[in-house]
């Protein structure tokens, strides 16, 4: 994906500014920050959920395989774009429904193929050997690790070419958000991965290509897991000492 | 220096929670007077109807028809389920509907603060005032004489507030990253509202019609110029009128006759229970969460 010139506005409020970023395909692309720099509003422009907001006023050219954002259906995009939100959010139905929702949401799947689908997904999110003894127990039963992985297989269900992850591991103890860090190694195979946090150890962890979101501009991005220590950046090191200290 | 600021809020802390203390007191023993005074309101007129009303309940009253001051009250009871079913098919989805349109649309807010508006000002138009609404313009002007219709509709008008801020605010409860989630899943508005709001907001929506339910049953004035009398059932849905039971309340109790006296604590006891009953559902209904 390319993102160019991507401003938004909120009544007075520039929340984006002017933001550049390349999305490279199969790669863990990590958008780090402090709270409130605009890191879930990026997102959300990505997949046009920014639409629901009345308030927000989107400029800027976003491209997804070399096609305008705004010339496919939003409906189309968001099957392609996929997103995972910062606190878990089953919905209040079984694994099983969970994980089917979005394909149902499309028409009638035969009952054998939304089974394969199903398990699937949730073996690509590392979910299937928890869960496979009883898919139909409703999804609040699970750890918030496991719903949060739960929500991850709900949105590979669509298999999308780009999976959005907007702090998911933050409402999380270390065992979960080391597992969810793992996974996201592993699905950066099939997937190109956006992961947003403001969680400096984890993009260390995972990332491939950083950037470092603040009030709402790009003030450093780089290659490499080392980016974030070698940084010149002033604002960059001032964020990371900020941390760090 | 940081030490000290806190000590002060500390101390801040403790006088509010003191006031707040005397005044939880206060509130606690002005809430138990009111329980007390509501309670012993709701003893006597239960015990007072009961006293008039069930000793002279006979099964016959059940069972065939009557005309307020001879016979039973068959006629008046199903009439006053199919007046009230046939408000329910006027407010429910439109309630439903206007409900959802609130919680989803995305356009200014000025839209939704007028709809607001006229639901607001909807529950408190007296029902004599719709009555008078609906024997104009639905008996007269609409020609559909006392009727059925007219009664079911004059009915609807005042469910639907109820049966829309119930549903609205059973909706505004379901948490806006599951919207949100099941938006970026690639779901339409429709598909929203048909597998996250409405299955959320079930057992809200439920309640809200079953208060509805119990307040249209009760209600007498708009019926007085809509409905009409009927010494059988209804024939059709228009032109022809309807018994309900709170009209041989309104005109048994002016009756020279004890039988007419007693047809109408008679009715008032059904009602009551009706109400009670329903109420209550709605209560427990709309307390359990889905
Ligand atoms: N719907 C909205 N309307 C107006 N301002 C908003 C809205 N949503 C977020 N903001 C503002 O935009 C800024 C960035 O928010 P957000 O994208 O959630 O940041 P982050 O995810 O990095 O914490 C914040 O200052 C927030 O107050
Ligand atoms: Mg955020």
């Amino acid at each position: 994906m390319e993102i160019s010139k991507l401003s938004v506005r909120a009544g007075q409020k520039t929340i984006l500014d002017n933001v550049d970023i390349n999305i490279y395909r199969n790669r863990v692309n990590t958008i780090v920050g402090p709270s409130g720099g605009g890191k879930s509003t990026f997102l959300k422009c990505l997949n046009r959920l920014a639409e629901l907001d009345r308030n927000y006023r989107v400029t800027g050219e976003i491209f997804l395989e070399g096609k305008n954002v705004r010339e496919y259906g939003e409906i189309e995009l968001r099957r392609r774009v996929g997103m995972v939100f910062q606190r878990p959010n089953p919905f209040p139905m079984s694994v099983y429904d969970n994980v089917a929702f979005g394909l149902r949401l499309q028409g009638n799947v035969k009952k054998d193929e939304m089974d394969m689908m199903v398990s699937s997904s949730l073996q690509e999110a590392g979910l299937f050997d928890e869960v496979s003894d009883n898919l139909k127990r409703p999804a609040s039963t699970l750890s918030g690790g496991q719903q949060q992985r739960l929500c991850i297989a709900r949105a590979l269900i669509l298999r999308p070419a780009v999976l959005m992850l907007d702090e998911p591991t933050s409402s999380l103890d270390p065992v979960a958000k080391g597992k969810i860090e793992e996974l996201m190694l592993e699905l950066k195979e099939r997937y190109t991965v956006v992961l947003v946090t403001h969680d400096i150890g984890q993009a260390r962890k995972v990332s491939d290509y950083t950037s470092l979101l603040f009030n709402g501009k790009i003030v450093a991005s780089g290659e490499g897991k080392d980016f974030l220590e070698r940084t010149s950046d002033d604002t960059m090191k001032a964020f990371l000492g900020d941390l760090t200290a | 220096m940081i030490n000290l600021r806190d000590h002060h809020e500390k101390e801040i802390k403790w006088k509010n929670s003191t006031l707040r203390n005397v005044k939880n007191q206060g509130a606690k023993i002005a809430g138990f007077f009111a329980l007390l005074f509501m309670l012993a309101v709701l003893v006597s007129i239960f015990g007072y109807i009961l006293h008039g009303g069930a000793s002279h309940i006979t099964l016959r009253m059940f069972t065939t028809y009557g005309n307020t001051t001879t016979g039973g009250l068959l006629n008046a009871i199903i009439g006053t389920w199919l007046l009230v079913g046939m408000g329910l098919l006027f407010s429910v989805p439109s309630g439903v509907l206007g409900a959802l349109y609130n919680v989803q649309s995305t356009s200014s807010t000025r839209i939704r603060s007028v709809t607001r508006l006229f639901t607001d000002i909807l529950t408190s138009v007296p029902s004599i005032v719709i009555g008078l609404f609906g024997y104009l313009v639905l008996v007269i002007r609409f020609d559909m004489g006392f009727s059925l219709l007219a009664g079911g509709i004059a009915l609807g008008i005042m469910m639907l507030p109820y049966v829309m801020r119930i549903s609205e605010i059973s909706m505004k409860n379901v948490p806006q990253e599951q919207v949100n989630n099941a938006y970026a899943l690639g779901a339409d508005r429709i598909q929203v509202a048909s597998r996250i709001y409405l299955p959320q907001a079930r057992a809200g929506i439920i309640s809200g019609i079953l208060l509805a339910i119990g307040i249209a049953a009760g209600e007498t004035a708009q019926l007085l110029y809509t409905a009409g009398w009927n010494n059988a059932l209804p024939s059709g849905f228009m032109k022809s009128q309807v018994a309900y039971l709170t009209y041989v309340v309104w005109y048994g109790i002016n009756q020279p006759s004890s039988y007419a006296h007693e047809l109408a604590f008679a009715s008032a006891l059904i009602l009551i229970i009706m109400v009670t009953v329903l109420i209550s559902i709605s209560k427990f209904v709309g307390r359990k969460r889905v």
